[in-house]
């Protein structure tokens, strides 16, 4: 009974916080958890905190009770393309050794400063669950938001029990090359580039990218848009619920929430952040990530790019 | 045998007199709008031309391009009070600027600016539309501008040439420049295309100048950042014009219609830009009816009333 009381405060508490913080914590929910909400559950037996940045960060100072997950949450595959899923067997065993159980309720955050550091953590969040763990959450605006609002820290590095995490890849959670190469024949499938709009077009490309333009007909959400950090802000909070859906579709988006979307950027680091805000967020059911992403698609020969062209083009 | 050679003949005359009639406006007055640093080089001294250097003074004191007389951009889009926007000065003012540079009516004006990034060259592609616009004829751009004549080598000094006053006539041509009325009109009547020529983020709303009040773009517009239009880029300098395989793949690209008579009103944040694109658009594409939205967004956002999409694309709001 007195549990059960503690439990109705606590959660009564939450949802006053929620409401308090409106500014940040609009798009929170179960997939997005604000700080305040974090603080109060360190101590909850199954959550787990993980710090997947850059590990200088972890050994400076961290959340209290946050394991280091530095990774590697990307690799080299078979073909020695960069930046992909690791093999399965690995990643179990990776996120065993970070104390994850079956049960637990996994906390990612990242340094919070820019987008991409988001998209670390979409990244992280994006394995798991295409390894079938649901029970998985951004830390909205990661450290900076942490630190900002001033919450303790802790310099003790964390040494986690091994846990008993188990999964399998739910293969509709990946594209593969051959896939998308399918889906660019189809006219039901939207490819979704989360690239910057420059590098969509073709006026701009990373070095370790072989080629200019974007897969025909994709339509154009930039992660970098998904938060508001930017040249003057951080912590780079995910945007409110209402413009995310704004911008869903006014990138082309349907409003039919069972179409078929693949996400893609240079590394599939930015594309996780596409698939983090329309799947977890906005509740398209049937997303995936295209894990080689232009890293492989550009040095393909055989797949079509274009340029000096705005993609969403051939949707209207 | 003879008589079907005569009609070849006539053919082939034809075909080259169209394509005479058909090139870009400036042409005809004697002069290519695009004019490279060799050509230059080569037609340095020639009577009747006048070199602008629209950079700052302070660099053009540092070295120009010989014979070059200074008029930094800052001077032809000067900040306006009563639209609290930068605008193109009055036509007595600019006639009194450019007589002072020496500036006759039937003078060939080449204009050059620092050419090292594609906002330089839009300072350059402006200029061209304001002289145009109030009533210069023969007005050329130098494509890469300061950075591509030092790269190649070229002579350049600190003599400030003699001038003798000119007798250019600012004559203000309504065909090339949107007002604010213009553009409210064009909200209802669709007749001419909006081409946003600003980067894509302030386009789509996620970022502004501070001194533009809202963010967004007017409804329905199209998006052709000034940017693309250059070889210049991260790492990448001088900023030349694209060639006009490219420039006309990206017009397409961006959704703008192959027929050369669609009218359009390019806009930015101050007109800089924008000027750049009417430049592209009207003297290098030959796109005809193409007017520079002057007060841009720094104007338009201040009345509440209109309205700006945020979070979207213009073509797919379309």
């Amino acid at each position: 009974m007195n549990t059960y009381k503690s439990k109705l405060a606590a959660l009564l508490a939450a949802a006053i916080l929620l409401v308090c913080s409106y500014g940040a914590a609009a798009a929170e929910s179960q997939k997005l958890v604000s700080v305040d909400w974090l603080a109060e559950n360190l101590e909850t037996p199954n959550v787990v905190v993980l710090s997947v940045g850059a590990f200088t960060q972890y050994e400076k100072n961290h959340i209290p009770g946050a394991v280091k997950a530095f990774g590697p949450w990307q690799t080299m595959n078979d073909e020695y393309v960069g930046f992909m899923m690791p093999k399965v067997n690995d990643l179990v065993s990776m996120l065993r050794s970070y104390g994850v159980n079956n049960d637990s309720y996994v906390i990612l955050y990242d340094e919070g400063v820019t987008a991409q550091d988001t998209a670390k953590s979409a990244r992280a969040l994006w394995t798991l669950e295409a390894l079938g763990h649901d029970k998985v959450a951004i830390l909205n605006g990661g450290f900076a938001a942490w630190t900002q609002a001033g919450k303790a820290v802790s310099t003790e590095p964390v040494v986690a029990a091994p846990g008993n995490f188990s999964g399998e890849l739910a293969e509709s959670k990946l594209a593969t090359k051959a896939e998308v190469k399918k889906a660019l024949k189809s006219s039901k499938v939207f490819i979704v580039d989360t690239r910057l709009p420059d590098e969509d077009f073709g006026h701009e490309k990373k070095n370790y990218i072989k080629r200019f333009g974007h897969l025909p007909g994709s339509l154009l959400l930039p992660a970098d848009f998904v938060t508001i950090a930017g040249i003057e802000f951080s912590p780079s909070f995910v945007r409110h619920l209402e413009q995310l859906q704004e911008m869903a579709k006014g990138v082309g988006l349907p409003a039919n929430k069972d179409v078929e979307i693949i996400t893609y950027s240079n590394r599939g680091t930015q594309a996780a952040l596409g698939y983090f805000v329309l799947h977890d967020l906005l509740g398209y059911t049937n997303v995936s990530v295209y894990d080689g992403s232009m890293l492989e698609a550009a040095a393909d020969k055989s797949m079509p790019l274009e340029m000096n062209k705005w993609g969403y083009k051939k949707k209207m | 045998m003879s008589r079907h050679l005569i009609h070849s003949i006539l053919v082939t005359l034809l075909v080259a007199l169209t394509g005479l009639l058909a090139s870009p406006v400036t042409a005809a007055a004697g002069s290519d709008s695009l004019v490279s640093t060799e050509w230059l080089g080569q037609h340095l001294g020639t009577p009747g031309m006048v070199i602008v250097d629209v950079r700052t003074r302070a660099n053009y004191d540092f070295g120009h391009l010989p014979g070059a007389v200074s008029l930094a951009y800052s001077g032809l889009e000067p900040y306006n009070n009563k639209t609290r926007c930068q605008m193109m000065p009055s036509p007595e003012q600019l006639t009194k600027m450019l007589r002072s540079l020496g500036i006759n009516r039937s003078s060939h004006v080449v204009i050059y600016d620092a050419g090292n990034t594609t906002n330089d060259a839009t300072q350059g592609g402006a200029s061209v539309w304001i002289f145009e616009t109030m009533g210069q004829k023969n007005v050329s751009y130098l494509d890469g501008g300061f950075t591509k004549w030092t790269f190649e080598g070229r002579p350049i000094d600190k003599v400030v040439p003699p001038v003798r006053e000119g007798d250019f006539t600012a004559e203000h041509d309504a065909t090339k420049v949107a007002t604010l009325d213009d553009v409210v009109a064009n909200l209802k009547t669709k007749e001419a295309i909006f081409l946003d020529v600003r980067n894509s983020i302030q386009h789509f709303g996620i970022d502004k100048r501070p001194d533009v009040v809202r963010y967004g773009h007017i409804p329905g517009s199209l998006n052709f950042p000034v940017d693309f239009m250059t070889n210049a880029g991260i790492n990448r300098a001088p900023a030349t014009i694209k060639s006009p395989e490219e420039l006309e793949a990206m017009a397409e690209g961006v959704g703008l219609p192959k027929d050369k008579d669609a009218k359009i009103i390019v806009y930015c944040n101050s007109a800089q830009q924008a000027g750049m694109g009417y430049f592209i658009l009207h003297n290098v594409m030959g796109y005809r009816n193409v007017k520079t939205y002057d007060g841009s967004m720094l104007e338009y956002a201040q009345d509440k009333e209109l309205p700006l999409v945020r979070f979207a694309w213009g073509f797919v709001t379309e």
